[in-house]
């Protein structure tokens, strides 16, 4: 997984925790963005995340 | 490209704890140059409007070939038609090369890219390379440090968006937008299933089709109950009515039967007379008449001489009898028979013939015996007709019995009548009874006729209902089977709401946290570039990057009334804090630095500024900026990785390694 920024991470946690959504789908999107940051047209960052977000949304227990 | 002939190879790599690439030049021999290569190395050419020769913004045709003031980037002592730079940068551990080269055509240029980021070519080249260094923050990193107070201007809107990009807010925004068009991905996916709400509505509908079909079985079961009653109130009149006749049939049944047994009887009578009539009795009635005139005649005609006129009114009398038997006169006795009993001219002829005959036979009797015992004579004269007479009279008695009965029930007939029209007429009275029966029956049967019509008319909608509640409930089931299937994409939908309301709510958090850590950054580099403190208290940087410069009595200044020296400090502090807070660690690259620093502030620079701008620092500096003789060189030295000198003959520019090490150079 791609290096999320420190002050970012800290941010995310404190949102998470309020916003009460899965800690790794958060994650594993922000780290999808941190790997396609410099692309405009990045291949695969659209399929990767509607993938993600389906599979969170069917499957994860952690999900309100 | 330039002043620059032939390939020049120029290693620009910084070495441990030293950061800094010093380029020695005097004026006019490309030491601008080099910094317009390196920005034309990372945004080009074609789609730059940024280039600016004597403060005249350039378009990219008029900076390629040039005009009557520039001479633009072809090297036109060699009058060579094409240019090229290549770059070899470590970016993100990674090795990035970047290889851009021109061809004039007729009246405008070719412009070709080729990004290779860890050894894979670059799909879109400039907009990878736009990505790590927005185009209008190559200002920041690679700048004329001559102007640099200009970079103060952070207003404009394409500035705001490149701080966005080197504070990883974009990095955020783009994962918004990608989230949002999954989302629009799930709505299109699912859009043709309609959702739960309607599976809601239907259902309503359902039910409201039921409750009707219930309604309507409710008043069929009302209609049956009241069409029910109303067969047995017809049931019920027609019983009435039933009774009505049989009690009118009780009434007049007796006299009825009398009336019609009497009639029977009247007919075998007259028939019984009839023929008796037609045999004996017309017979008999003459001979009776006929004896009894002949015997009263005989009584009273004692004397014989008398006789022949007494046979002379026997014959009258006979010939009257036989006269009126002729017209069918009867004695008074005997026209009491009916009419229809009379003779017809047949029979009456027969016994005209017959009593003719008779007479005929008496007469010639008579003649034979003119005796005086006459009476004996006559009587005995009939005497073998003794019997048969007396039969006859019996005969007779019998049929005036006969005609006596008749009578008597021909009489009781006229009462039975009377009695029958009495009944009748009561009888009437019941069938006017009847016949209110009947009307209101007949109104029942209507009113049944109506309530049939409406129960039909219920069944039929209540088909329709059933029919509406099949369909309805076929939908409902297509629905839920379609709402489970899109259930997992309407999820994903539903949690995509949720993550970009996430992404939003960070973005603008992280946004202002990167700003108040930018703002941080720049008051603290203002405090660790400024000698003199006193002119400035802090800066103030909101979400939009409009800084605000504020003084040690709170006042806001503006940044026209600060000197050029202190310009280009506080452009130098907001570079030194973007490069701090900035996810992307960029080489800078200045060309003329210290130009308007005053010596004091020059020592702050170089010693704070130039080892902390970043990884790699390359600075363009004139001898007399940074003269390699004294103090400011000396303390910048230790920082310093590798030197060269740009120098030039009359045709080209070139690079010779130290730093302005033969000081009648270039």
């Amino acid at each position: 997984m791609l290096k999320i920024p420190k002050e970012d991470k800290e941010l995310l946690l404190q949102l998470i925790e309020e916003k009460e959504l899965p800690k790794e789908l958060i994650f594993k999107l922000v780290a999808k963005a941190v790997k396609y940051r410099y692309e405009t047209r990045p291949i695969g960052f659209q399929g990767d995340v509607s993938d993600l977000i389906k599979e969170y949304a069917n499957q994860k227990k952690d999900l309100n | 490209m330039f002043a620059y002939q032939g390939k020049i190879e120029l290693d620009l790599e910084p070495e441990k704890n030293k950061n800094i690439i010093l380029i020695g030049a005097r004026n006019g021999r490309g030491k601008t140059s080099l910094l317009r290569i390196i920005r034309i190395l990372i945004h080009g050419l074609k789609e730059n409007v940024e280039f600016t020769i004597q403060d005249v913004k350039l378009k990219p045709n008029d900076y390629a070939l040039g005009n009557k003031q520039w001479e633009g980037i072809f090297h036109k002592g060699f009058n060579v038609d094409t240019a090229s730079v290549k770059g070899i940068l470590e970016f993100d551990g990674k090795e990035l090369t970047i290889e851009r080269s021109f061809e004039q055509t007729r009246s405008s240029f070719d412009e070709k890219l080729i990004v290779k980021f860890n050894s894979k070519k670059e799909i879109d080249p400039q907009s990878f390379l736009n990505n790590i260094i927005p185009k209008d923050f190559a200002q920041f990193f690679f700048f004329d440090g001559e102007k640099l107070e200009s970079i103060m201007n952070t207003n404009d809107l394409e500035i705001k968006k490149s701080l966005e990009v080197l504070l990883n807010i974009k990095t955020y925004e783009k994962l918004i937008d990608k989230i949002k068009e999954s989302k629009r991905k799930y709505k299109k996916e699912v859009q043709f299933t309609k959702g739960e709400k309607e599976i809601e509505r239907l259902k309503i509908d359902l039910e409201g089709c039921k409750k009707d079909t219930e309604i309507n079985e409710e008043k069929i079961e009302k209609i049956n109950k009241e069409i029910y009653e109303i067969e047995q109130d017809i049931k019920d009149i027609d019983e009435q009515n039933i009774n009505i006749l049989v009690n009118k049939k009780a009434d007049i049944k007796p006299i009825q039967d009398r009336k019609n047994q009497i009639e029977k009887e009247l007919v075998k009578l007259k028939l019984t007379i009839s023929e008796k009539v037609k045999t004996t009795e017309l017979l008999v009635l003459m001979i009776e008449t006929l004896s009894k005139t002949y015997l009263n005649k005989l009584e009273d005609d004692s004397v014989n001489y008398q006789l022949d006129e007494q046979l002379k009114l026997f014959k009258r009398t006979l010939n009257s009898i036989i006269s009126k038997v002729q017209n069918n006169i009867f004695d008074a006795d005997i026209e009491n028979i009916p009419f229809e009993y009379n003779l017809d001219f047949d029979t009456t002829e027969f016994y005209q013939q017959r009593i003719k005959n008779e007479a005929d036979k008496a007469w010639g009797d008579f003649t034979k015996s003119k005796q005086k015992n006459i009476e004996k004579q006559v009587i005995y004269y009939n005497d073998e007709n003794k019997v048969y007479l007396k039969n006859i009279f019996e005969s007779k008695v019998a049929i005036y019995d006969k005609i006596t009965l008749l009578k008597s029930l021909e009489e009781e007939l006229i009462v039975i009548n009377e009695k029958f029209d009495n009944e009748t007429n009561y009888a009437s009275k019941n069938d006017f009874i009847i016949e209110q029966k009947q009307e209101k029956k007949l109104n029942l049967e209507n009113e049944k006729s109506l309530k049939i019509e409406k129960r039909i008319e219920l069944k039929l909608e209540n088909e329709r209902q059933s029919h509406i509640n099949r369909t309805l409930d076929l939908d409902i089931r297509k629905l839920e089977a379609k709402l489970s299937l899109s259930k997992p994409i309407i999820n994903a939908q539903n949690l995509s709401d949720r993550l970009i309301d996430f992404f939003e709510i960070f973005k603008y958090q992280l946004l202002n946290k990167k700003v108040e850590n930018l703002e941080n950054e720049f008051n603290k580099y203002i405090v660790e570039l400024a000698h003199d403190e006193k002119w400035i208290k802090y800066v103030k940087i909101n979400k939009n990057f409009e800084i605000k410069i504020i003084d040690f009595l709170e006042r806001e200044m503006s940044l026209n009334s600060l000197s050029a020296g202190q310009r280009q400090i506080l452009a130098t502090a907001l570079i030194q804090a973007l490069g701090s807070v900035s996810q992307v660690k960029s080489f800078v690259c200045i060309d003329t630095p210290l130009a308007r620093i005053d010596k004091e502030n020059r020592k702050t620079i170089i010693s704070n500024y130039y080892p902390n701008a970043s990884k790699q620092i390359i600075i363009l500096a004139t001898n007399s900026e940074i003269d390699p003789l004294k103090e400011e060189y000396i303390e910048m030295k230790k920082f310093i990785a590798k030197e060269y000198t740009i120098v030039s003959n009359e045709y080209k520019s070139f690079f010779e390694d130290g730093y302005f090490q033969k000081s009648n150079k270039g």
